[in-house]
């Protein structure tokens, strides 16, 4: 394959964002937001209540970009060797041989890991931290691309084991879908009425095209200011007054690269400050602890987000 | 223009004079006249340009005649005895020795004046063309030009100044010539008569260059500088031309007069035949005044001995640097005291306190055109200097199109569109569109295309450009930096019209 231009990303983009629309009505932003974490290399929360198209859109772009797809739909009493795998004693051969999990694919759905127990949410851990997979002693490397699209219902709260902060702070980005417009409804009922618009979806693009263009997003140049402006933005959620904890040097570092992926998408081969703002909320708000007064008040780590936006100053032109 | 306006009320003013001292024996026109006249002439078009408004107390104008009342006393009386003291208005009335110098310099004044309102309503006038579609602007242009009832557009009466007064002094000039009056200085007479028709045509001229250039700006193109070099070609022609005409029409002025003609062509007739007539002489006494030599003798110098030029142009000094110092000083003072302390009851101010913050104001906006016109040449110099330097790293082995962000700083090309973007968001503050710290310089550009939509294009291309400038690692090619710095001008004028859209509402609400 020849080495792609930063224009093909671009390219890249539209070609997927056509074909997923050929499933998601609307919701455009939320795919390049999706898009965007696929370059950066991160992982993706999906958070929303039931029935909006989380699941479909993971499976959408699943198959839009090839590759190995698994899915693991989370109950309580699913263990963690349900995920990595697992080892059995092959009579046979006289020796433990060892049988893959979901988590061995290129893009894994965890569908309601929420409703998974905090052990099981573990075993994702190592995987979605390092791409890689230790079972009895022997580590797997997982992918490239190796890709985790979480979903999340945030209303139910029987059954359910809330994230804790270290799994949450591992996801690139939060994203919330939200419901559909009027027309956009409409049209997803005249889709769906005679046929499952997934099932005839091609894919679009390779694996390989992927990690081309993953790596050619690290490349995409960033200035001193923008830099600034990033750790401008999360240090000011750490002196919140309405924040218990902010994001960590993690977050500023998927700040940045998901600017430089956003920039990329855009066709430029530099980041300005509008790729930090169109990712900043998706990118922090979920890293936040809010203190409990602010979260009685029904604060929420967007609203934070989009607050701070409106105040650190950008230095466009000193 | 406002110098050609000047220069032209200043000749006719003197133009008069000459000849209201040839027609009246009685009086001689001084020589300090000049200087007074060129001086009011030259205040009173600059204050009727920039200052005046239809709002300018009437006081003030009536100051501007004391003034001029005042001048005149002043350089009359300097060396000279009267029979009267110089507070007895009344007597200096029906005076001829004070009252020809000042009813000229009244018409100077007015005259000069006449054509500073003029360009004063060709300014409001493009301030007002806006929002027109294309094919109706020149429509447009002329229907507000009109505006005022009975009123000319400022290009007629521009030509009807110049052809007025043009015609006047040739027809006094043959009347001159008619009557039998010998000139004393026939070439200062022509000089001033060139001086009238160059400037006239000069003024007339440029005021149809700037309807043009108004009208172009207005369709959103960009106004060829050719046509202005055609047009001072074509003034150099029309210029010659009027010289040779000046110089062979048979009046008094005219080293060709109508006798040297008629010399030329008898002495022509004499060479073919040898018994034709002899010239006839014109006798001397016929072409002096009556009771006079070749020269006018005007009565008084026979009895007073007339001061020395000297004293006058002394005397004009002297008032020029303490009278119209010190005033201007005192203004300048209250002004400043006024805009200090008063800030925004400025709009409230009427009469005297106005005039002179109106007055420091103008001293405070010279100053500062003085200064970016020393320092615009200064910065010049620099930047070709940088671009020399920059285009030299360049060529010594860095990547071509990449360079790393030291070199961004001193990219001459760069530095241009951010200054051009610093000078956009300065601008819009003035409107009230002010950039917020935390808004991106994207935010900002669509803010601005919401309020100036005309060009909405022209902002993405600069934003574009501007992101380029400021955040990329990109070498800016000089098309690309020409074209965003002609889309951040035409934004520019655009919402300087909008200001002053505002201070002319302001001022007339």
């Amino acid at each position: 394959m020849t080495e792609p231009r930063i224009d093909s990303i671009a390219e890249f983009g539209r070609t997927l964002t056509e074909n997923i629309s050929r499933v998601i009505v609307g919701k455009k932003t939320e795919i390049r937001l999706i898009l965007t974490a696929l370059l950066s290399e991160g992982h993706i929360l999906l958070e929303d209540v039931p029935g909006v198209g989380k699941t479909m859109l993971a499976r959408a772009l699943a198959k839009s970009i090839g590759g190995t797809f698994s899915r693991i739909q989370c109950t309580p009493d699913l263990l963690p060797s349900d995920i990595t795998g697992v080892s059995v004693f092959d009579q046979k051969a006289g020796e433990f041989a060892f049988h893959p999990g979901p988590i061995m694919a290129q893009v894994v759905l965890v569908d309601e890991i929420n409703r998974a127990t905090p052990r099981t949410q573990a075993s994702l851990l190592e995987a979605m931290g390092e791409a890689q997979l230790t079972v009895d002693g022997t580590s797997y490397q997982l992918g490239p691309p190796f890709l985790v699209i979480a979903t999340q219902n945030p209303i139910e709260f029987e059954g359910t084991f809330p994230l804790p902060e270290a799994q949450v702070d591992r996801f690139f980005m939060r994203i919330s879908l939200g419901y559909p417009t009027l027309d956009e409804e409409k049209e997803i009922l005249r889709r769906q009425q005679s046929e499952k618009p997934l099932i005839g979806l091609e894919s679009c693009s390779c694996p390989q095209e992927v990690v081309l263009l993953q790596r050619l997003v690290r490349d995409v140049y960033v200035e001193e200011s923008i830099r600034d402006y990033i750790i401008r933005l999360t240090h000011a959620t750490r002196s919140h007054r309405s924040v218990k904890l902010g994001a960590s040097p993690r977050g500023s570092l998927a700040l940045l690269r998901a600017s430089q992926a956003w920039a990329a998408l855009e066709g430029r081969d530099y980041v300005i400050p509008d790729d930090v703002k169109h990712t900043a909320v998706s990118i922090l708000a979920h890293r936040l602890i809010l203190s409990p007064e602010s979260e009685m008040r029904g604060l929420t780590g967007d609203a934070v987000i989009k607050e701070l936006l409106n105040q650190v100053p950008v230095n466009a032109e000193p | 223009m406002t110098l050609a306006c000047a220069l032209f009320s200043w000749a006719v003013g003197s133009l008069l004079g000459q000849y209201i001292s040839l027609f009246y024996g009685d009086w001689n026109f001084p020589v300090w006249l000049y200087g007074l006249l060129f001086l009011l002439s030259f205040e009173s078009v600059f204050y009727s340009a920039y200052v005046l408004s239809p709002r300018t107390p009437l006081t003030w104008r009536f100051l501007e005649i004391g003034l001029m009342w005042f001048l005149v006393t002043i350089c009359l009386r300097m060396g000279r005895s009267f029979s009267y003291p110089w507070w007895a208005v009344w007597r200096a009335a029906v005076d001829k020795a004070f009252l020809f110098p000042f009813g000229l310099a009244f018409l100077t004044w007015s005259i000069a004046g006449g054509f500073g309102q003029q360009l004063s309503r060709m300014k409001r006038i493009a301030d007002e063309l806006g929002d027109q579609a294309a094919s109706t602007i020149s429509w447009e242009f002329e229907s507000l030009a009109l505006k005022p009832e009975n009123s000319s557009i400022p290009l007629e009466y521009f030509l009807r100044r110049w052809v007025g007064f043009a015609v006047l002094f040739a027809g006094l000039a043959i009347a001159v010539r008619r009557s039998g009056i010998q000139i004393a200085s026939p070439f200062l007479m022509a000089g001033l008569y060139t001086l009238l028709l160059g400037t006239g045509l000069v003024a007339q001229g440029s005021a149809y260059l700037e309807r043009l250039a108004t009208i172009w700006e207005q369709i959103g193109l960009e106004y060829p500088r050719v046509l202005t070099a055609n047009w001072i070609r074509s003034l150099l022609i029309v210029s010659l031309v009027l010289m040779v005409l000046i110089n062979v029409i048979p009046v008094d002025f005219s080293p060709l007069t109508y006798d040297d003609l008629v010399r030329f062509f008898f002495s022509l007739l004499h060479r073919f035949s040898a018994d034709s007539p002899a010239l006839p002489e014109v006798p001397e006494e016929d072409l002096s005044p009556p009771g006079g030599g070749g020269v006018l003798q005007l009565p008084w110098q026979a009895d007073e001995e007339e001061p020395p030029m000297w004293a006058g142009i002394i005397a004009l000094l002297y008032i020029v640097v303490f009278v119209g110092g010190l005033g201007m000083a005192v203004a300048v003072f209250v002004g400043f005291v006024i805009v200090t302390f008063a800030q925004s009851e400025l709009e409230r101010l009427r009469g005297l306190p106005k005039a002179a913050v109106q007055f420091y104001l103008a001293v405070r906006t010279a100053f500062q055109q003085a200064y970016s016109f020393v320092f615009s040449g200064f910065r010049s110099v620099k930047r070709y200097a940088a671009t020399k330097a920059w285009s030299l790293s360049r060529s010594q082995g860095e990547p071509e199109g990449v360079y790393t962000s030291p070199s961004r700083r001193d990219d001459p090309l760069a530095q241009d569109i951010r200054g051009a973007y610093r000078q956009l968001v300065q601008q819009a503050t003035s409107i009230g569109l002010v950039q917020k710290s935390s808004e991106t310089p994207g935010e900002f550009g669509r803010q601005l295309q919401q309020t100036v939509p005309e060009h909405e294009p022209e902002i993405a291309d600069f934003i574009d450009a501007y992101h380029l400038a400021r955040y990329s690692h990109h070498a800016l090619d000089d098309r690309l930096t020409a074209r965003a710095l002609s889309a951040a001008g035409s934004v520019l004028s655009s919402l300087r019209r909008m200001v002053r859209r505002k201070q002319i509402d302001r001022t007339t609400d």
